[in-house]
């Protein structure tokens, strides 16, 4: 095995498929709930480094035991404006400082439902402080750990999950 | 149910939040609605309503905000008679955690998980009614 694929192979051991599905839940249930809009989920991805694929962003740092993480949830400007189109019976069309906040308030409301799934289970984000930073601009490298990408369409517009974890002890 | 004229307050640092749940309280017949972007702009304005006699008579506020948040605007509410009854609804996307227990602790009326509906909001409000109504019976 190459050196990049032990760091992979190390990296992916991470995304446990409890962690991610929580977040991917989070994602449907959010969307169906405000926007009443069946979302698909594509197949994840494996980058590093990784950079950010939409236009605009929410992002939370998450902190549990050993691992260190980032949900970045990430809209290409066409999907952000369908959800909120549908959640308002209105159309928008424009990037505003509104439609970034929504952004911003998706990502908390995917996390709070993310770590309420995770409740209980290794993955305990009680010592979490989430910080949403929403803007309309690029986010590379970020972090130095790895991400895995999943992507989600809505009538044919795209938005993605991108969680980076980054395992304390691999940093330096 | 609350009636259609009830006076509510909105206190959200995030206008898509204000917006939905506006639209959803307009679904369900109530048009009297305001909002505020923190705790410390939502206690002026329930004040000074107060104080006009034209009072609001619902509140609905996140839990986290910038300034002073849900729960310390509740605390405030509750420690200051004019507001002490006065039906408070939080919102939070937190759920089962320390925060809102402690919401519970300082007597809110009820707390919404985001994300809701209008049958949620609805069903809350329901919820509401039937303890004031049980309790003033």
């Amino acid at each position: 095995m190459t050196a990049a694929k032990k760091t992979e192979s190390r990296a992916l051991a991470y995304f446990d498929p409890i962690l991610l599905n929580a977040f991917v839940d989070g994602v449907k249930e959010t969307i169906k709930t405000w926007a009443k809009m069946d979302v698909e989920v594509g197949q994840p991805t494996f980058e590093r480094p990784f950079e950010s694929k939409g236009d605009v962003a929410g992002m939370v740092g998450l902190v549990f035991g050993d691992l260190k993480a980032i949900l970045t949830i990430s809209f290409e400007k066409e999907g952000l404006l369908k959800i909120l189109s549908n959640m308002f019976g209105a159309a928008y069309t424009e990037l505003n400082d509104e439609v970034a906040g929504a952004a911003g308030e998706f990502t908390n409301t995917i996390y709070g439902i993310a770590i309420e799934k995770l409740r209980g289970s290794e993955y305990d984000f009680n010592m979490t402080i989430p910080n949403v930073i929403v803007g309309s601009y690029k986010i590379t490298n970020v972090h130095k750990g790895a991400a895995v990408i999943v992507p989600f369409t809505v009538e044919n517009a795209h938005f993605f999950i991108e969680l980076t974890v980054e395992k304390r002890s691999d940093r330096g | 149910m609350f009636p259609k004229e009830t006076k509510f307050l909105i206190i959200d640092d995030f206008p898509t939040v204000r917006k939905f749940l506006r639209l959803n309280l307009m679904k369900l017949g109530y048009n009297t609605i305001e909002f505020a972007e923190d705790g410390n702009i939502a206690f002026q304005k329930l004040s000074e309503a107060h104080d006009a006699t034209q009072p609001f008579q619902f509140v609905i506020s996140d839990l986290n905000m910038p300034g002073l948040s849900g729960l310390e605007l509740l605390k405030k509410c509750r420690d200051d008679a004019r507001f002490r009854e006065l039906p408070f609804l939080m919102l939070t996307a937190e759920r089962g955690q320390d925060k809102v227990k402690k919401a519970i602790g300082l007597k809110v009326s009820d707390y919404l998980v985001k994300p809701f509906d209008e049958v949620t909001l609805k069903k809350k409000l329901e919820s509401i009614y039937g303890k004031l109504y049980q309790k003033s019976a």
